[in-house]
């Protein structure tokens, strides 16, 4: 009986002190002032240190956070988060120092320091980056994005287009793949959630149903690395894309037919079309003062592409 | 896309997350004990060399060796990616397991007293005699309920084949997910893996129940 009792009182004990952490991080999330000052009375009662540390953190964690949402209040002076794909060159990747780069990351810098933004970067999963952009943990998806109907139809705010994508077949030189009719029983990779994925889906079934297998592959490189190793005989890809990769891995060529083209944007939230409005007039008054062909001719390929460049 | 369609669709996927599955156990619940017996080797060197060989596959993630063992020979030595992800994917799995089964196993052992291996000295059995007829019955009993436990985490690991590019359940249930802006195929998801523990649950539960002869 002894024992029974002793057993009773130490799981008490133990679970009326998961119920304090509990309210701990409620706290966090709630992020009112009130629900933290009765955590600490609660904290005083339990008498335990490492509970009342975690008050402390908690109410630290729920100042920052409401710092933040002041500053997401404001239009002028506030922090501006990037969605992007981090692997994909030459859009959006991580440079030779380590920071983020690439032409949309260039020319969303810039357009931030002129709306006085404060700049940040959030990697998204691309094929979730919906999701994720309505979740808030980003203000919008820049990255090479290609425009679908389906997103303006779901209540996305899209900008508009910037760039003229064309999408190809990535071969290896010596694979004897002329055409697109080559490709019969062979193995074609493409990146999840990427046009390409959609294209082969739909206007392209017939051709995809020709492939002997279709790989998804999480990232472009996983693609290039599958097509370096011998285990697809293809990559359907964006032709920026294929033409960066080129510049640095020998022994690929681009198969000449025109199988696809699009247009790439920016996507933001459903209430946030003034945000949209004011990064378009930036991009318009950057291509004005030229600091727009200025970042665009550090990408050669794309040049020709470029919509704002090319109207 | 209807509800049945997407059911289907990624009811064809889990044959390749059940091949993952059974492949996976088929070689790391041997290849585990085997691991184990290097490890508990009187040779200092040979039980050092896998006590350092387990640590590094438990302290990396499964991920990690997925890629390292499906591209690595691409990269270091130029071999040929292989076509049919099966054969790298099982090779991960079965490694990463059996060093968490060999962990197990070893415990399993270690528990037994030494008073049975006296015992059985004196009864005359040989080394092997007492591992196989009078240790071994032992240990699997007790390590039952552990190994449920890292069989329940293999069904849901299968999941990470697809960042080498293997087709199973879940990459199906991804790809359908993006194409139709959804996420129900997540919740069939997790149905399915729920479904497929709940049966895991059952089988190891019975077999148990089987080996509590004592009791």
């Amino acid at each position: 009986m002894k024992k029974f009792i002793a057993i009773a009182l130490a799981l008490t004990t133990s679970l009326s002190l998961l119920a304090c952490q509990g309210n701990g991080s409620a706290a966090a999330v709630n992020d009112s002032t009130e629900a933290v000052e009765t955590k600490e009375e609660e904290t005083k009662e339990a008498s335990e240190e490492a509970v009342k540390e975690e008050s402390q953190e908690a109410e630290t964690e729920s100042k920052e956070e409401t710092e933040a949402a002041k500053e997401e209040g404001s239009e002028n002076a506030g922090k501006f988060i990037m969605g992007i794909d981090p692997e994909y060159p030459p859009f959006s990747y991580i440079g030779d120092d380590g920071e983020y780069t690439g032409f949309d990351v260039e020319v969303c810098k810039a357009v931030c320091e002129k709306l006085g933004y404060d700049f940040d970067v959030f990697e998204v999963n691309w094929d979730e980056k919906l999701i994720q952009l309505d979740a808030g943990e980003c203000d919008c998806i820049w990255s090479g994005m290609t425009i679908y109907d389906t997103m303006k139809e779901a209540g996305y705010v899209i900008s508009e287009p910037y760039f003229e994508n064309v999408q190809v077949m990535m071969v290896k030189e010596d694979s004897g793949i002329n055409s697109t009719k080559d490709l019969a029983g062979k193995y074609v990779a493409v990146q999840l959630g990427t046009s390409g994925a959609a294209l082969l889906e739909d206007e392209l079934k017939d051709l995809a149903s020709s492939f002997g297998d279709l790989v998804t592959c999480d990232s472009f490189l996983k693609c290039f690395t599958e097509l370096g190793g011998g285990a697809v005989d293809a990559v359907f890809v964006d032709k920026p894309v294929a033409v960066d990769y080129m510049a640095e891995h020998e022994g690929y060529k681009l198969l000449e037919e025109d199988l696809g083209s699009e247009q790439y944007g920016i996507a933001f939230r459903s209430d946030d079309k003034e945000l949209c409005s004011s990064i378009e007039g930036a991009l318009d008054e950057m291509v004005a003062d030229g600091s727009y062909a200025a970042i665009a001719d550090k990408y050669p390929d794309l040049v020709k592409n470029l919509v704002y460049l090319n109207k | 896309m209807s509800l049945l369609t997407m059911i289907i669709k990624m009811s064809e996927g889990l044959s390749r997350t059940c091949a993952i599955f059974f492949l996976t156990l088929i070689f790391s619940l041997p290849l585990g004990m085997v691991v184990t017996l290097l490890r508990r080797s009187k040779n200092k060197i040979i039980s050092s060399i896998t006590r350092a060989v387990i640590s590094v596959i438990r302290g990396t993630p499964l991920m990690l060796q997925l890629l390292a063992i499906t591209y690595g020979p691409y990269y270091l030595v130029g071999l040929t990616v292989s076509r049919n992800k099966l054969v790298p994917v099982v090779v991960a799995f079965s490694i990463n397991y059996a060093a968490y089964f060999a962990e197990i196993y070893r415990g399993g052992i270690d528990s037994i007293s030494k008073g049975q291996y006296e015992a059985a000295d004196v009864l005359g059995y040989t080394k092997t005699q007492t591992f196989l007829r009078i240790i071994l019955p032992q240990v699997i009993k007790r390590v039952l309920p552990s190994i449920t436990n890292e069989v329940v985490t293999l069904v849901k690991d299968t999941s990470l084949a697809f960042t080498v590019s293997y087709q199973e359940m879940f990459t199906i249930g991804k790809e359908i997910a993006n194409s139709q802006t959804s996420f129900t195929p997540f919740l069939v998801a997790g149905v399915f893996y729920f479904v497929f523990n709940a049966l895991v649950d059952f089988v190891m539960g019975k077999i148990e129940k089987k080996l509590n002869y004592y009791h």
